[in-house]
């Protein structure tokens, strides 16, 4: 049980590389990546076009769950209309036959 | 730094043999789980309903503003918290925290740890958790479906694999609780009603052809490959076929898995997850799939729902609303899913081959407890939606503008918290041999297959007039 999710005694970490330089490094790649290379890539036709249509949209490309995505009830929506009309069509075939 | 010792920040918690039924309602943290998930399931219904409707029918939430989360930024992370004048994310956070801070703080002060002691690491898991959301919400990052879940878990293991985790925060790492909590909240948007949001064509490329996949790659796993963890093979066949993260900390927790294998289960889903979201569209354009076609396949086959609904808008918008749809029925599944993977775990993955049949008594001993909070959530807030007046209107003020962001920040605090306690080289030998890459590549290909055949013969065959009316 000691290494189940549900433990609860929880072990000594072994194995550290580096200590504080390592961690420092790490950061600082963080703050290049993040603070730099990401908002210029962000900057790029086709990576802003992507961006604008999601939100356009209202997709969460990270959404976890559905309940997670801001535009699912619409999506709901249109796909409920689409069955509707699809019933409708369904209905007056066999009525007129 | 000097630490104290381990046994000064173990949790104590009930030995397996001593179940007395009163003790373990008030300190095991299965029920704690489901006291707290209930807890604020209740309040924040009560607040939506008590603030009633507003003019317009349209129910919100008073917490609304003081639950929140990071939010996003394009190239000055601290607008993802806090914007002068503007509309800032920081008085959220810090409702969140208080929440989380006082609910799981009186959890572990029944399970034997002192409240004090807990404080202080639980500041940094949730420092971390921030930290972790603020690098997720990056819009190119979002844009590419690398969610929070991968960069909590990416913080912890920073701070563990460099300098160490400090005894002082042990006491916070309560990944179960995080987690078990996270899910009887996510019970809450497991609506039953939406089942049948596509119809037929829906519950047959979304309820039978994923348990067909993941009973097949489950049993594939353990036979061919001998995978010899049974959960690591269980997790990974979940998150496959069923809906990626949210479907593998479900089964995760039903299963009992090992947190390194939920780690790993994570990271083979999010790499695949990227690769297929760009990959598919471009299949199915280059083979002039229908939209409608390509989107239930979609919606089947990628196991994140961010990236299914990425991955349809790209060939257009009926693809967009039926690949979305069809997953959101499939999450719907992970509620089936968990509760058949516990009870199944309980009477024959964990049973002695040599003992006899367990009894009853022994069946709910071992039982998930806090799988019944996540039924029991589901069920309720279903009957809610689909019975009471206003029902859709209420459940929806209640989870969007309000339990959904505790949900998020206790899965956060939980992967935080899962980084926290692994060590790298602990990660790596999962991955020896390759085989979960194997399982998680046949099981896939499989899945592929199936969801293909089987939304070919309800979308293109049996149901061809629905496809139509979706194309217009």
């Amino acid at each position: 049980m000691s290494e189940r999710i549900d433990q609860t005694v929880v072990t000594e970490q072994r194995g550290r590389s580096g200590g504080w330089p390592t961690l420092a490094v790490v950061l600082l790649a963080v703050a290049v990546i993040w603070g730099v290379v990401l908002p210029r890539l962000g900057e790029q036709p086709a990576v802003r076009a992507r961006i604008e249509r999601f939100e356009r949209q209202g997709i969460e490309p990270a959404a976890l769950f559905y309940s997670d995505l801001p535009a699912m009830s619409h999506w709901e929506a249109e796909v409920a209309r689409a069955r509707a009309e699809c019933s409708e069509k369904l209905g007056e075939s066999g009525a007129g036959r | 730094m000097s630490e104290p010792p381990v046994d000064a920040v173990e949790e104590v918690e009930p030995p397996a043999g001593a179940d007395d039924g009163g003790s373990q309602l008030l300190r095991s943290e299965d029920w704690w789980a489901i006291w707290l998930g209930g807890a604020i399931l209740a309040v924040c219904l009560a607040a939506v309903l008590l603030s009633g409707a507003r003019d317009g029918g349209a129910y919100g939430s008073p917490f609304k503003s003081w639950l929140a989360k990071p939010g996003s930024w394009s190239d000055d992370p601290l607008s993802s918290i806090y914007v002068a004048g503007g509309k800032s994310s920081l008085p959220g956070m810090l409702g969140a925290f208080v929440v989380a801070l006082a609910g799981f703080g009186a959890a572990v002060a029944a399970g034997g740890t002192r409240f004090t002691s807990f404080i202080g690491g639980f500041c940094l898991v949730f420092l971390l958790a921030t930290f972790a959301y603020v690098l997720a919400e990056q819009e190119v990052i979002n844009a590419y479906n690398l969610e929070y879940a991968l960069w909590a878990l990416v913080a912890g293991l920073l701070i563990s694999n460099t300098i160490g985790t400090p005894a002082w925060v042990r006491p916070a790492l309560r990944t179960e609780l995080y987690i078990k909590t996270g899910l009887v909240l996510l019970g809450a948007e497991v609506l039953f009603s939406r089942l049948l949001s596509l119809g037929v064509p829906g519950i047959f490329v979304a309820w039978v052809v994923t348990p067909v996949v993941l009973v097949s790659t489950y049993w594939f796993g353990q036979k061919i490959l001998k995978i010899a963890s049974p959960s690591l093979n269980m997790v990974i066949s979940a998150d496959m076929s069923v809906c990626g993260v949210s479907a593998a900390i479900a089964t995760a927790a039903a299963c009992k898995a090992k947190k390194e294998e939920l780690s790993l289960a994570i990271g083979i889903s999010l790499t695949f997850t990227v690769v297929m979201m760009v990959v598919m569209p471009a299949v199915i354009e280059a083979t002039g799939m229908s939209n409608v076609l390509g989107g239930a396949w979609m919606g089947g086959t990628i196991d994140a729902t961010g990236a299914v609904a990425a991955a349809g808008e790209f060939l257009g918008e009926e693809a967009l609303h039926v690949a979305a749809t069809v997953k959101m029925i499939q999450n719907i599944l992970i509620g089936v899913v968990a509760f058949c993977v516990a009870v199944y775990w309980v009477l024959f993955v964990e049973r002695d081959p040599s003992a006899p049949r367990p009894g009853v008594g022994e069946i709910w001993r071992r039982f998930p407890k806090f799988i019944l909070g996540f039924v029991a959530a589901s069920i309720i807030f279903s009957l809610m939606y689909s019975n009471m007046i206003d029902g859709p209107a209420i459940v929806d003020a209640t989870i969007k503008e309000s339990t959904k962001t505790l949900r998020g920040w206790f899965f956060c605090l939980a992967f935080v918290s899962i980084g926290l306690e692994t060590n790298f080289r602990e990660l790596a030998q999962y991955l020896r041999g390759g085989k979960p890459l194997v399982l998680y590549l046949c099981g896939q290909s499989l899945n592929l297959c199936l969801t293909l055949l089987m939304a070919w013969l309800m979308f293109e065959v049996v149901f061809s007039d629905l496809t139509k009316s979706l194309a217009q």
